[in-house]
């Protein structure tokens, strides 16, 4: 057996003129929950459903181990959750749930007691007499999850399950996805657009944009060490400010509007305009007294915004165009500075996360 | 003031089949008020009449036979239209639709023709033909507007869970629009009972019910029309009632074998 549950070698995937895929490699860890995150349109619907069956790529496809790349859906060891759900209305919970099972020809009391286990799994198992249209978007969500979870499948697919949901309900669902994660010790690949229920959710996540794979790691990695902007801008919030860098021998230099900070060299980078993202945690603010310390610089807060477990400032910096998001952890009894206040700021350039223009 | 409106809306629209109704029941040949007293013996007139039973038996025949030709092709129709998407989905949309458009005169005259061409006798299985090309844009547009709301991730789901196309399509498809299927169906069947136009084209020696309803008016005012009329009503109705028991009956049936469980 291989230690990968998926292994995708050059596929792609053209619907007429357009590319959704262009030739990418992947491969799918046993037992971890993978994220194909990425905005609309980047390929990670399509991607899923290469692994699904229900898209005929060009490249090859792995499961277990095995070619599958000619398999027809109904012959994959893999099961899917969709969008919507897609439960079949003319069929209660329990029917839903035994679909799968009956098709194989499982013997009734085996059925009763799987579709029992995966009931229990997604704490579902009083409903098992309710019809579809009984359900409210959560339940359904469960149901979906235990139909699929039945079958025992090598890989489970979600398909933004948690889209249609609204926003408590999708917190909630998200620790009980991991929660059926760890019990089920299945591999999960979850297709999602929304960059928190990655970060939450995944072992690895794997960043699509534009039919490529523009970066994979785990999701700390992705959010401290992006390797390009895109992949900066796309997790969390984040300055991004033009600069020059200087590199030589093994010392390097990056100059910003406000200051000149250290950065070693990378093979990346070759001296010019670079883009330099600082995430607007890494700033610390404070009000201008005296002489600014070495290393900060002043500025005037623009605009603030109070959020509770956070302020963020917009300030525009002293000297030059540039404006800078700040964001302060407030303390009880701590006030927020009003626009207009000045202030006085300090980066720490190892946060920097430097990419050539 | 609404009220009032609906009332005289309603009474627009069912007092002339009242009256049938009611002269129908009617112990003297009179079509006129005052009511003299309640009578089956028109009843009994058109029942003894053989060509009222022979167009009947001709009605139940064709609409029979056409309902089921209608709704093979009509579900393989509205199963293509499913799966079809823009330009292509519009135009087979609107050939379809476009018989409904065209007058029924031109569509019996060119039956006429065309079944003259292949040297087809006219029988019941011309009007069988002219029905079902009559019924089929119905019930296609009857059932196309429902089936948009078809979620093809049923299907995928289906299939997903190890169905190959075909069961895909037995237990999963066809169970949820078999509901919308069977009304359109129901719809066929009322409208080919009480089809003229064409009918008269295409028939030959055969006679339906609303041919010998015409013939009968020509000949004489006989009240036994009404009885007749009433009769047709009767069955319309009485499709619509069976159609709405069957599937309640069917949903109690699941209920009840899944609280035996």
């Amino acid at each position: 057996m291989s230690a990968n549950s998926i292994e995708l070698t050059g596929i792609s995937k053209a619907y007429g003129n357009l590319t959704a895929l262009g030739k990418l490699d992947l491969n799918v860890k046993k037992n971890e929950i993978l994220t194909l995150l990425g905005p609309s349109g980047c390929g990670k619907t399509t991607l899923m459903r290469i692994i699904a069956g229900f898209e005929t790529p060009t490249g090859k496809v792995l499961i277990d181990g095995k070619d599958a790349t000619k398999l027809p859906p109904e012959q994959r060891p893999v099961n899917m959750v969709f969008q919507k759900y897609a439960l079949f209305p003319h069929l209660d919970v329990f029917d839903n749930v035994a679909f799968g099972l009956r098709l194989k020809r499982t013997p009734k009391d085996v059925i009763k007691s799987e579709v029992s286990r995966v009931l229990d799994l997604v704490q579902l198992s009083t409903y098992k007499n309710r019809w579809i249209s009984e359900l409210s978007g959560g339940q359904a969500q469960r149901v979906a999850l235990a139909r699929a979870l039945v079958n025992r499948p090598a890989v489970l697919l979600l398909d933004e399950p948690l889209a249609a949901l609204d926003l408590k309900i999708r917190h909630h669902m998200l620790n009980e996805i991991k929660r059926i994660h760890e019990e089920s010790s299945t591999t999960f690949v979850y297709v999602t657009h929304d960059q928190d229920e990655a970060m939450i959710l995944s072992d690895r996540v794997v960043l699509l944009n534009k039919g490529g794979i523009e970066q994979i790691g785990d999701p700390e990695e992705m959010y401290w060490a992006p390797k390009t902007l895109f992949a900066a801008k796309f997790f969390g919030d984040t300055n991004i400010v033009d600069g020059m860098y200087e590199g030589s021998g093994s010392a390097g230099l990056v100059k910003l509007p406000f200051g000149k900070y250290a950065h070693a060299p990378k093979v990346s980078l070759t001296n010019g305009p670079v883009n330099v993202s600082i995430r607007p945690e890494t700033i610390s603010i404070s009000a201008a007294q005296g002489a600014p310390q070495e290393g900060a610089f002043v500025g005037t807060v623009n605009d603030t915004s109070f959020i509770g477990n956070r302020v963020i400032y917009r300030v525009k910096v002293s000297d030059s165009t540039v404006e800078l998001k700040c964001q302060q952890l407030p303390t009880p009894g701590s006030h927020t500075m009003p626009p207009g206040t000045m202030v006085m700021l300090t980066c720490k350039p190892e946060s920097f996360v430097v990419v050539a223009a | 003031m609404t009220r009032l409106f609906t009332y005289f809306y309603m009474l627009f629209l069912y007092a002339p089949i009242g009256l049938i109704v009611l002269f129908s029941f009617h112990s003297s040949p009179s079509l006129s008020l005052p009511f003299e007293g309640v009578s089956l013996r028109w009843y009994e007139a058109i029942f003894n009449s053989y060509d009222f039973r022979t167009s009947l038996y001709n009605s139940l025949i064709v609409a029979g036979a056409s309902a089921v030709v209608t709704t093979i092709l009509g579900t393989l129709s509205a199963l293509a239209l499913m799966r079809m998407k823009g330009r292509a989905k519009s135009t087979f949309a609107f050939l379809n639709f476009a018989p409904i458009a065209m007058p029924g005169l031109f569509l019996g005259i060119a039956l006429v023709i065309l079944f003259s061409l292949i040297n087809l006798p006219r029988s019941l299985v011309t009007i069988t033909i002219g029905h079902t090309l009559f019924t089929l844009p119905f019930f296609v547009e009857s059932v196309r507007s429902r089936l948009e709301y078809f979620d093809l991730s049923f299907e995928e789901a289906a299939r997903d869970l190890g169905a190959s196309p075909i069961k895909a399509f037995w237990l999963v498809t066809l169970p949820i629009i078999g509901p919308t299927i069977a009304g359109a169906a129901i719809l066929t069947v009322a409208l080919s009972l009480d089809e003229f136009l064409i009918t008269v084209f295409v028939t030959g020696t055969d006679t339906t019910l609303p041919l010998l309803i015409l013939s009968m008016i020509r000949r004489a005012v006989d009240p036994s029309i009404n009885a007749a009329s009433v009769i047709m009503l009767g069955m319309t109705i009485g499709i619509i009632g069976v159609a709405g028991l069957v599937m309640t009956m069917r949903r109690r049936r699941i209920e009840l074998e899944r609280n035996g469980e």
